[in-house]
């Protein structure tokens, strides 16, 4: 008996050390290799990476022309898990997303920057795109996003999968995984993988960084701060293109040695002098 | 060279090997001003989902030396600019994922835009048809 015991702790102490090394992600294929934060890079200005060459990691069985999709439950912190479905015409929206802000996603704060697009850093961040599978208040598929991760990371590749349906009235089989790390409430990113069926037309696997250029955030509660070097920095306007750039957007460093360079000491003087904001 | 491309919102032409999107009204667009078109096999067998109604040239060692529009989905075409004449953009009017972009800036003096008309696509709300011709620097 006291063999058995310690047997059972043996395996309870293996099993909570997977949880650390191998972030969790997800509850629908206990069989789906997880992604681990350790193999993927630091954010490096990009808003996401490939992983696995591209190849999605879907099993033969799972690919059919049959339209489906699956949330997981939200596991013991109340945080999302993977959602997956296959992605057909007849699953795609026919009407106008409906209000979704009744949704409150673990580490949820509404907090605005003068730096950030639409000034508003998080975004209740819909794992399967709402043009895909037109799901609104559903808290399965809802996580707390950036702006970033949102617009420039997880858009361009729901807009690809999307266009692609509709064209075609093929099926795409599509996952999105939001990846934690240990008991964090905000996701460090998302893994977006998708293959489609009837042909060889859309293919990739990637991950998507939860990150905010000039933010810092504490993925622990989703509590944010402007970085050190974001603070009390200059505007940098282009005489030329009359576009200005803050702190942290990506043209902002590449700016500094520029011939049409002309500093603002604020947005609003910025705009008052005829400028717009850069989109990036 | 005549040259046809189809470009997303930041110039991107291929992610992973593949195009970023496809419409059948672009196809329609060309075979409505062409009669003849050069391509490569992975662009050959996105026009063969149509009826055929021009010539298609398949050769994957583009661009190639001819007066025949080109349909242009996977190579760099900057060292071939000075001898491009004119390039046709459809524009997605959309943001893409893309490892692969045009690497032709036509914000120089050399290139004009002389064409621009909007297009409804089958699965794009608006696609942009551009005309850029090389004028003499």
């Amino acid at each position: 008996m006291k063999i058995l015991k310690l047997f059972i702790v043996f395996l309870i102490s293996i099993s909570l050390t997977s949880c650390v090394e191998i972030e969790l992600s997800g509850n629908i294929d206990d069989d789906k290799k997880v992604v681990s934060l350790k193999e993927i890079p630091e954010y490096d200005d990009e808003p996401y990476v490939v992983i696995n060459n591209n190849k999605p990691d879907f099993d033969d069985e799972e690919k059919s022309t049959k339209s489906f999709e699956e949330y997981s439950e939200l596991d013991d912190l109340g945080r999302c898990q993977e959602a997956v479905a296959n992605i057909g015409q007849d699953l795609m929206p026919s009407k106008k997303r409906e209000s979704i802000g009744m949704v409150k996603p673990t580490g949820w704060h509404t907090v605005k920057y003068d730096n950030v697009d639409g000034r508003y850093l998080y975004n209740r961040c819909h794992l399967i795109g709402y043009q895909l599978t037109g799901e609104n208040a559903n808290e399965k598929n809802l996580i707390t996003g950036t702006r970033y991760m949102n617009v420039e990371g997880m858009l361009p590749f729901e807009n690809m999968v999307a266009d692609y349906i509709k064209e075609t009235n093929h099926h795409v089989l599509y996952r999105v995984t939001p990846i934690f790390e240990g008991d964090n409430l905000v996701a460090d990113g998302v893994t977006m993988e998708a293959q489609s069926i009837e042909d060889d037309e859309i293919e990739f696997h990637v991950f998507v960084y939860n990150v905010q250029p000039g933010i810092e955030i504490d993925y622990t509660d989703g509590n944010s701060y402007l970085k050190e070097d974001t603070l009390q920095k200059e505007i940098r306007g282009n005489s030329r293109s009359k576009v200005y750039h803050c702190p942290g957007q990506k043209a902002y460093d590449d700016m500094a040695d520029s011939k049409y360079l002309v500093i603002f000491k604020s947005e609003q003087e910025a705009i008052d002098a005829g400028y717009r904001k850069a989109k990036q | 060279m005549k040259l046809i491309v189809c470009l997303d919102d930041k110039k991107g032409m291929m992610f992973n090997h593949r195009r970023l999107s496809q419409d059948e009204e672009i196809r329609k667009d060309i075979y409505k001003h062409h009669h003849s078109l050069i391509m490569n096999e992975y662009s050959y067998q996105m026009f063969l989902k149509d009826q055929l109604c021009i010539d298609i040239i398949v050769s994957e060692d583009l661009p190639l030396e001819s007066d025949i529009y080109q349909f242009i989905e996977d190579k760099q075409l900057k060292p071939y600019e000075h001898k491009i004449d004119t390039l046709i953009v459809y524009y997605w009017n959309r943001r893409y994922p893309s490892d692969f972009q045009l690497d032709i800036d036509f914000n120089t003096e050399q290139w004009n835009l002389i064409f621009e008309k909007d297009i409804i696509g089958k699965s794009h709300d608006k696609i942009t048809k551009k005309i850029y011709q090389r004028g003499k620097v």
